[in-house]
């Protein structure tokens, strides 16, 4: 067990901006997190076998992720969210510059968050996991041009949205 | 240096998900936590069910107050009693979950003393083979209130305690009448001690269903009927029917998610309907049919996941005329579609039967007839080509 729990050290980073990119918020993620390593720890043969065993992982995260949407949803609805300000990055800007950053991240990730699920999902794997089309394609398991297709709607759907707001587009 | 529409939006939503490049510190000491707990309990979702407090009307409910506690032994004693160790150390061992929950029925108690999950098979204390492993066991008590304070219950008594009473797993989702332990399980061994019959009920594998809710229904009579339980048709939920003749009672069984096996549900569900034919509930739509449709649509669209060597890569004629062929399931699949100029986009057209299961969980994964739900799914890319493949509902 140590050393599955090594492994599971080597592949936490990666693993974790993968639901974090999938969940809405923290607390989502590192239930999604935990559930993916306990569920792929019960089973280690299979996570030793396997020729990518992040792609596993991110496979079994997915899973979870879809089946526990609507316990995700209902908790969403019963408590809100957790503010992202403090999540968001510096860009070592000045304090005016950084709050208008991270304001304007806040505002897209909200936006992306409200997208269709079928959308959201490429959108969090391609700019969160920095996952390339191939890799989400095999993911979803869905053709190559539905990956780019739903890429380019999401897009096409939050520019649109980001119209109304005054941030260059 | 200026960034074009495309780039700043790009820009953007890197930003937007830049956010917490790393877990917590704490997330490899909880894990380490969540494994030990897991393994020393296995029980992650025992619940007291709710739906038996809206029958309180009729069913007096016991806690497990001190009379029930001195009154009843425990599972491991009974197994020792009946002198089968496999059984004693089943309910002595650390995949026991002690239940104690009573329910009062008409002139019935019924108690759910403990489940237990075997790892291998049971066999007797002369070594005969009792039951293969793998199984999930429940040992329920049984006292006729009227008869109560008897140290020992008279043959007569004791036969219709047990033989008369059924045991059996259930499970949410589907109608207690049409999927039950008597497709595979079956009442183990019976004991008596100090007035209380034991039965000692073997529920085969049903942990395959570990995902969708398990319960153990007992009742009086030799089979489920189906007036013996309620089954709402909304929420999958079943619930001891009060109005029931005899005496029935519903407990809900701790199952590790984990042990669900889409597989083996299914084997047992082609087994309910090859026995049951018909019997299930068809689904009765508030909706109107085209809302409902849509929503199964929905459910393909974002669920379903492609069959293999069912893709189709299809240029549309001049009139924009798609024509899709394929086989599935034994059976020649044909759809068409005319998409217009310049459209683009998916449309999942919805195949099968028009009689669809109950979405107890909001979602609609197999029709009636147990059947996955499925269709095609046309996807028209932006070099004008169009990817069809059939989509199937995966639990």
């Amino acid at each position: 067990m140590d050393d599955l729990l090594r492994e599971a050290e080597r592949y936490a980073p990666a693993l974790w901006r993968f639901c974090r990119s999938l969940a809405y918020d923290r607390q989502e993620a590192e239930e999604l997190m935990q559930d993916t390593w306990v569920r792929a720890l019960e089973r280690p043969e299979k996570l030793t076998a396997a020729r990518e065993p992040l792609g596993l992982l991110y496979a079994m995260a997915l899973r979870l992720w879809q089946s526990r949407q609507r316990k995700y949803a209902r908790r969403r609805r019963a408590a809100p969210m957790e503010p992202l300000d403090e999540a968001l990055p510096d860009r070592g800007e000045g304090v005016e510059e950084g709050y208008i950053a991270r304001e304007e991240a806040r505002l897209v990730r909200s936006l992306a968050d409200r997208l269709p699920e079928k959308l959201r999902v490429p959108v969090a794997l391609y700019y969160g996991s920095d996952m390339s089309v191939e890799q989400i394609a095999v993911l979803l398991g869905v053709p190559i041009g539905t990956v780019k297709s739903r890429l380019h709607r999401a897009r096409e759907q939050l520019r649109e949205e980001l119209k109304a707001y005054d941030i260059g587009l | 240096m200026t960034l074009d529409c495309e780039e700043r939006l790009d820009l953007l939503l890197r930003e937007a998900y830049s956010v917490d490049l790393a877990p917590g510190p704490e997330w490899k000491d909880r894990l380490e936590t969540a494994l030990a707990d897991r393994k020393e309990k296995r029980r992650p979702r025992l619940v007291r069910p709710a739906f038996l407090a809206a029958a309180a009307a009729a069913l007096v409910l016991l806690g497990t107050g001190a009379y029930a506690a001195a009154r009843y032994l425990r599972a491991g004693e009974l197994a020792e009693l009946m002198d089968v160790p496999g059984l004693a150390e089943l309910f002595e061992g650390e995949a026991v979950t002690e239940m104690n929950e009573t329910v009062t029925a008409g002139d019935y108690t019924f108690s759910l003393r403990a489940v237990s999950r075997s790892a291998g098979d049971v066999y007797s204390s002369r070594g005969g083979h009792l039951a293969d492993g793998g199984h999930f066991y429940a040992v329920v008590a049984v006292t006729r209130t009227d008869v109560e304070g008897m140290e020992e219950i008279p043959p007569r008594e004791f036969s219709e305690l047990t033989n008369d009473v059924t045991v059996t797993p259930l499970v949410r989702g589907h109608a207690p009448w049409h999927v039950n332990g008597l497709l595979a399980g079956r009442t183990l061994l019976y004991a008596q001690y100090e007035g209380v019959a034991y039965i000692v009920a073997d529920c085969a594998d049903f942990t395959c269903f570990a995902d969708r809710g398990l319960y153990l229904g007992v009742c009086t009579g030799r089979y489920v009927g189906e007036d013996a339980f309620l089954f709402d048709e909304t929420t999958g939920a079943i619930s001891p029917d009060p109005a029931y003749e005899g005496a029935s009672a519903v407990f809900e069984l701790p199952v590790d998610e984990a042990l669900a096996d889409q597989n083996a549900a299914r084997t047992i569900l082609d087994l309910a309907d090859s026995r049951y034919p018909n019997d299930g509930v068809v689904y009765q739509p508030d909706w109107d049919e085209p809302t409902w449709k849509s929503t199964i649509r929905t459910f393909l669209s974002i669920m379903g996941e492609p069959v293999p060597g069912t893709e189709r890569t299809l240029i549309p004629d001049e009139n924009g005329l798609c024509l899709y062929e394929t086989e599935y399931g034994g059976e020649k699949v044909t759809q068409e579609f005319q998409f217009g100029k310049d459209q683009w986009g998916d449309t999942v057209f919805l195949h099968g039967r028009d009689r669809w299961a109950i979405p107890f969980d909001d979602v609609v994964w197999a029709d009636v007839d147990a059947q996955p739900v499925w269709g095609v799914r046309m996807t028209a890319e932006e070099d004008g080509t169009v990817t069809t493949y059939i989509v199937v509902m995966t639990e």
